[in-house]
């Protein structure tokens, strides 16, 4: 049973979303990593990109596959998990904290509306 | 579409043990039990089982059915004596590679042979085009009839004789009837697979399969026996530089497009340019040779890439450039490629590439955003 804490956003991507203020974290779920198992390679966002909401801007590798992370917000990447790049492991053990992925700034607030909440995201999961 | 997916006699058991399920080429497969990472581990230091039924079965039957074949295979099947394996090639008459296949000579009058699952009926069409006016050769499809689960890794040995006794050890590429055993299993045993470790592959009627599998995971858990599905089945033999049949070649006749981006028609190749160094025996005459002796000096080869860092790995259909820079020269495309497990995830990769040496550094351009360098070795990587 996938594990979806109250507080978080999500996108329909797999995808989790903390608020913090006018910032916000993103990492992948851990439904999305138990999918992946075991992930080997984390592409990371550019520090500095502005991207939009739904745009490509990293991805995640596992020994099969690479998904592509999608911004779930538009904004500006302003700190990414450099320690992903040696233990990219970290995103399986610990999904929702020392997996996190990258921060940004949000330029539009009005897009957190379409974010999933925990209970929305857990009947998508287990449909 | 779902009804159209084939199960194979082993599909209970693999929701039993927990297997992702994936639609593999018409065939409802597991790609995993518990991880890619694991199994493959597992297989290259215990035991691993492999539900390859999908995997097809012809007999070959006759008076001088290895001169029969040796006339239309790169293999000279001539040379293999009763009780041993080996491998082949088959060329259309220009040389391209329509498929390879492992073989068995079991008398001096009938020859296994395993063609590869997406490309059964193509290959009976093939044989059936050369069979004699006389009817001195005959071939049985018997791929629905039979299930084959390979017994791979160091162990493979010690988990085979515990589950149908010490007289069914089979030696590396040898070949014979299963012997009798408690288990009341029938049919034949190989001493061949795709992971480049110790193992054996086990014909048996469909009926024994789920019998063999359950006893060789209740009794080879004992020595860390797992289950090992597709995900873990191709890094394996990604690893040992073994060729996959529909993703590193692919016959121009089937009509069909690879499944990722690649220039048109380059995945039509050779056996010369396959630089497979087993299977092509150049001292008889067979079908496609002259396609063949063309490119033996001079063409370009699959080669083994093995990355120089951490990053993202290559990947089917990635070019391969001569220098850093994303616009460099094109000098080929990978066409298997993943983080290797067995060497802490650094990416490895074959790819078909023009004029390349071993040791030479390539970049691979295995994302949108970035090349990776890489060095040309060649394989196997392990």
């Amino acid at each position: 049973m996938s594990e979806v804490p109250d507080e978080l956003r999500y996108t329909k991507e797999h995808e989790w979303i903390r608020i913090e203020g006018d910032n916000v974290v993103i990492g992948v779920t851990d439904y999305a990593q138990d999918a992946l198992t075991d992930v080997v390679w984390v592409e990371l966002p550019e520090i500095g990109a502005v991207v939009g909401s739904m745009e490509s801007f990293a991805s995640v590798e596992s020994v099969k596959s690479v998904s592509e992370i999608y911004a779930p917000v538009s904004g500006e990447v302003l700190e990414v998990n450099d320690s992903l790049e040696d233990s990219p492991e970290q995103i399986n053990e610990d999904p929702y904290g020392n997996g996190w992925i990258c921060k940004m700034a949000i330029s539009d607030p009005a897009e957190l509306v379409d974010l999933l909440d925990g209970a929305t995201y857990r009947s998508l999961i287990e449909e | 579409m779902e009804n159209n997916l084939v199960r194979t006699s082993l599909y209970e058991s693999h929701i039993e043990c927990g297997g992702k399920i994936v639609d593999f080429h018409g065939f409802e497969l597991p790609i995993w039990y518990s991880s890619i990472k694991e199994e493959h581990m597992a297989t290259r230091s215990t035991v691993g089982i492999f539900d390859v039924s999908h995997m097809g079965l012809f007999r070959f039957v006759g008076h001088n059915v290895a001169d029969w074949l040796s006339g239309i295979g790169t293999q000279d099947f001539r040379k293999f004596t009763e009780g041993s394996c080996g491998y082949t090639h088959f060329l259309d008459e220009d040389g391209n590679l329509i498929d390879d296949m492992i073989f068995a000579v079991k008398s001096e009058n009938e020859i296994l042979g395993v063609p590869n699952a997406s490309m059964v009926s193509t290959m009976f069409e093939w044989f059936n085009r050369f069979l004699p006016e006389d009817g001195s050769v005959k071939i049985l499809d018997e791929s629905e009839d039979m299930s084959i689960i390979a017994v791979q890794g160091p162990k493979s040995e010690e988990a085979i004789s515990r589950v149908i006794g010490e007289d069914n050890r089979i030696g590396r590429f040898r070949c014979r009837e299963i012997a009798n055993n408690d288990l009341g299993i029938t049919g034949w045993i190989q001493g061949t697979g795709y992971t480049g470790e110790k193992g054996a592959e086990i014909f048996i009627p469909n009926s024994q399969a789920t019998i063999l599998w359950k006893e060789l995971i209740t009794t080879g858990s004992e020595i860390g026996l797992v289950p090992v599905g597709l995900g873990a089945r191709d890094t394996l033999r990604l690893e040992k530089g073994y060729l996959l049949s529909g993703q590193d070649f692919l016959w121009p006749g089937l009509g069909i497009s690879p499944d990722v981006n690649l220039p048109e028609g380059f995945l039509c190749r050779n056996t010369a340019e396959t630089h497979v160094p087993f299977g092509l025996s150049m001292n008889h005459e067979f079908i496609g040779k002259s396609g063949v002796e063309k490119f033996l000096d001079d063409s370009p080869r699959w080669a083994g890439i093995r990355c120089v860092g951490r990053g993202p790995s290559p990947r089917p259909g990635h070019p391969v450039l001569s220098s850093e820079s994303v616009d460099s020269e094109i000098i080929g495309y990978v066409t298997s490629g993943a983080p290797s497990p067995s060497l802490g995830g650094i990416g490895i990769a074959m790819a078909y590439l023009n004029e390349a040496d071993i040791g030479q550094s390539v970049w691979i351009k295995a994302s949108p955003r970035r090349t990776v360098e890489a060095i040309v070795v060649s394989p196997p990587f392990l």
